[in-house]
């Protein structure tokens, strides 16, 4: 059964993204909301239920599964090694240089040595798992928010912002590739991939900070539903005094 | 005033002042705790401001004001994706947890994760494992935080030479003293009350380090970037020293962990109304967001003034924060920040006693004898003050291996146990307490199994990741392969919502 959204607090009603879309985002969203629609994507909500909850744990399990596998992929992959390290207490550890090493100078203190070399065979299997990992968060966040079979209005600037998300990290990604191989250039007296991590990924949550307070009063717990919870709160109050 | 020659008395007064404020908030609420959902809930009465900074500063804990600093110190920019991860999981936890754990703790009357944990899946069994797993990992986390908290204590007070010099077990006693006082006297309402001043400290701190750590180095930012590139440009690239799959690893474990914390997603269950969470996140978040850049600050700026021949090598990675504030921090901001380094351990280490309280006092006898205890206040009261006391003879006395061992029942075995049954399983009718069951299981079996066995997982992946990840997959792939649970109406209503 599909949840209808019903009455929003003095917005009148969502039935459907648009609506939603000139709600909170305002006409330029809206056209946003259109161009998807021209793609086929709003067609396919609508007509299939694309991502409903009967979808969304699928998705979060295949998600997972591919998550396993790109795991499985690096535990074959072979680390790089360094070599032997001697410890504080005279013994010798064989070290890896894959997830650093004892720095020669300051014993509690890591090195990597050169990421073109360590990277070399994980750099892209590092990509996958990162994209995974966005497709399975985001995924989360769709669940959380869905209502027996809808996303409703969450739908769109969720997609959004994974799709946003999905290319910062391919960014990343390409911007280290420059970086390992010797383009040392900065952004902000950062280096380029470090200020992309910082200035991008970092404050990046917060446009789902954004989402969660704009969908909020609208779908995720409208003013009907406070109704509808008081409603069971006082028939359970009641069922467990006549218990007593 | 030369603040300079009194830059350890600073320190001490800062902490002495916050450890009154302390004693003045576990006073002040003595008179508001009439029952176990005041003791445990809050009386489900939080506003805005006090759920969103106890969140958060629940979240930091000391991890951000030692640990945090000391992983920069040590591995480069490799902890930043934890960093990352926390924002990211204040998100998921608002969006996936939040309401429906709101409205569970209502609606069945909850004063504990358990609580509802039993209400959602209908089944004592899982109460008591979720009980058990908190119960253990209350003590090896408080044990491992009241020691940490006992060392910063004794050094502090041993470095002013007119003082008489104190022993551990002395340190120990007094900041334990503190923090027992005004969980036992407030419960939980003490404990988010003083959350809210030790938020506000961690983001006033965050914002006045960073400054002083910009300063700290010739030239700035560009200058530690200068010293690091010279040394190893790897450990200022975006993996840091331990490389891109670990590094994804700690991010996947920090964003999907929180809403597995127990002491965290309780939280959830005190707000006053639902319609609250939209602020509750933005504000947590951006205070977060403020009071992590003290772990990036401090951190870089150490690592660039050892490798840059500045400062001498640190004995431990850990030291970084302490020997910055000594060295390049006013002398009034490194008191300030002393006392937001009690206020972060003691902020996660409150809300671990009352949870670990609700454990022994109301989840373990409602799972073994079906009833809870008769007068359950005065029992919460002296339960927190057992646990206490357990946790610092731990600290104290156990060795070391044990205490390891206690503490892998921490982030990453609650991440693996309650992720699953938590995030998951409130959202989804047809989770199976089976799969909850097995979920807990595993987490805990694994996470014991890596630590005692020191397995070692290539290209630095964190063990909890990897634990998460298969119990995550076995919770879905058992209550895909079982018969759909039947849920009571109240449940299913609740799931509708």
């Amino acid at each position: 059964m599909c949840y209808t959204p019903r009455h929003v607090s003095g917005n009148g009603f969502i039935q459907n993204n648009h609506f939603f879309a000139k709600d909170v985002w305002g006409k330029g969203v809206l056209s946003f909301a259109e161009l998807l629609d021209a793609m086929g994507v709003g067609q396919i909500s609508r007509g299939t239920k694309f991502m409903n909850t009967h979808f969304i744990h699928w998705y979060i399990f295949a998600t997972l599964l591919a998550l396993c596998t790109i795991y499985g992929i690096a535990f074959i992959t072979p680390e790089v090694p360094w070599g032997d390290v001697v410890q504080e207490d005279g013994t010798t550890v064989n070290q890896s240089m894959s997830h650093g090493y004892q720095h020669p100078d300051f014993p509690k203190m890591d090195k990597a040595g050169s990421g073109a070399v360590r990277h070399e065979k994980t750099i892209w299997v590092g990509w996958a798992l990162g994209l995974g990992f966005v497709l399975f968060w985001t995924g989360l966040l769709a669940f959380g928010t869905s209502r027996d079979g809808n996303i409703g209005p969450a739908k769109i600037p969720l997609i959004v912002g994974c799709v946003l998300f999905m290319g910062i990290i391919t960014a990343l990604i390409f911007f280290y590739r420059a970086f390992m191989n010797g383009d040392h250039s900065t952004f902000l007296s950062l280096p380029r991939p470090l200020a992309l991590m910082i200035f991008g990924i970092w404050p990046f949550p917060l446009y789902f900070v954004i989402v969660y307070y704009k969908i909020f009063d609208s779908w995720h717990f409208t003013d009907e539903d406070q109704h509808r919870f008081e409603e069971i709160l006082a028939n359970r109050r009641h069922a467990t005094s006549e218990d007593h | 005033m030369d603040f300079e020659s009194y830059r350890n008395q600073i320190a001490l007064l800062s902490i002495g002042l916050y450890f009154a404020l302390c004693i003045g908030v576990g006073i002040w609420a003595i008179r508001r705790t009439k029952s176990t959902t005041d003791f445990f809930m809050a009386g489900r009465d939080l506003g805005i401001m006090v759920t969103a900074m106890a969140m958060f500063s629940s979240l930091l804990s000391g991890v951000g004001f030692v640990g945090g600093p000391g992983l920069v110190y040590g591995w480069g920019v490799t902890s930043f994706w934890m960093i990352i991860g926390g924002t990211m999981a204040a998100c998921l936890s608002f969006f996936v947890v939040g309401k429906r754990i709101r409205m569970f703790s209502e609606v069945f009357e909850t004063v504990s994760l358990p609580d509802a944990i039993a209400a959602r899946y209908n089944s004592e069994l899982t109460r008591l494992l979720t009980a058990l797993a908190i119960l253990f990992g209350v003590v090896g986390y408080l044990a491992a935080q009241i020691l940490a908290m006992a060392v910063v204590f004794r050094g502090i007070v041993n470095s002013i030479e007119s003082l008489p010099e104190i022993n551990l077990p002395t340190a120990m006693a007094v900041s334990c003293a503190v923090l027992v006082f005004y969980s036992v006297t407030g419960g939980i309402i003490a404990g988010v009350y003083t959350d809210l001043v030790q938020g506000i400290v961690m983001v006033v701190a965050g914002i006045l380090v960073l400054f002083a750590a910009v300063q700290a180095v010739d030239g700035g930012i560009g200058g530690a970037v200068t010293y690091m590139l010279a040394d190893d440009p790897e450990s200022i690239g975006p993996w840091g020293t331990l490389g891109i799959l670990g590094c994804l690893s700690h991010f996947f474990l920090s964003t999907m962990g929180a809403c597995g914390q127990p002491h965290i997603i309780t939280k959830l269950m005190m707000t006053r109304r639902i319609h609250d969470f939209k602020h509750i996140l933005a504000l947590s978040v951006i205070s977060a967001m403020f009071a992590y850049l003290l772990w990036m600050a401090i951190g870089l700026a150490m690592r660039a003034l050892v490798v840059g021949g500045i400062e001498t090598p640190l004995d431990q990675a850990d030291q970084a924060a302490h020997v910055f504030l000594q060295h390049y921090a006013h002398p009034v901001l490194a008191g300030v920040v002393f006392a937001g380094l009690f206020a972060a351990i003691m902020s996660t280490a409150d809300s671990f006693l009352n949870v670990g309280a609700a454990a022994i006092i109301h989840d373990i006898p409602k799972a073994v004898l079906g009833r809870s205890l008769n007068h359950e206040l005065f029992w919460a009261r002296a339960a927190t003050l057992g646990i206490a006391i357990v946790a610092a003879l731990f600290g104290l006395y156990s060795p070391q291996d044990f205490l390891t061992l206690l503490g892998t029942f921490g982030w990453g075995t609650f991440a693996g146990a309650l992720v699953p049954t938590v995030a998951i399983g409130f959202n989804w009718k047809r989770a199976t307490a089976t799969a909850a069951n097995v979920a807990i299981f595993t987490s805990v079996g694994l996470n014991v199994a890596i630590e005692l066995l020191s397995i070692q997982i290539p290209h630095g992946i964190h063990g909890s990741a990897v634990t998460l990840i298969l119990s995550l997959t076995l919770f879905f792939g058992i209550s895909l392969m079982s018969k759909p649970p039947k849920l009571s109406k109240d449940v299913e209503a609740i799931m509708n919502l």
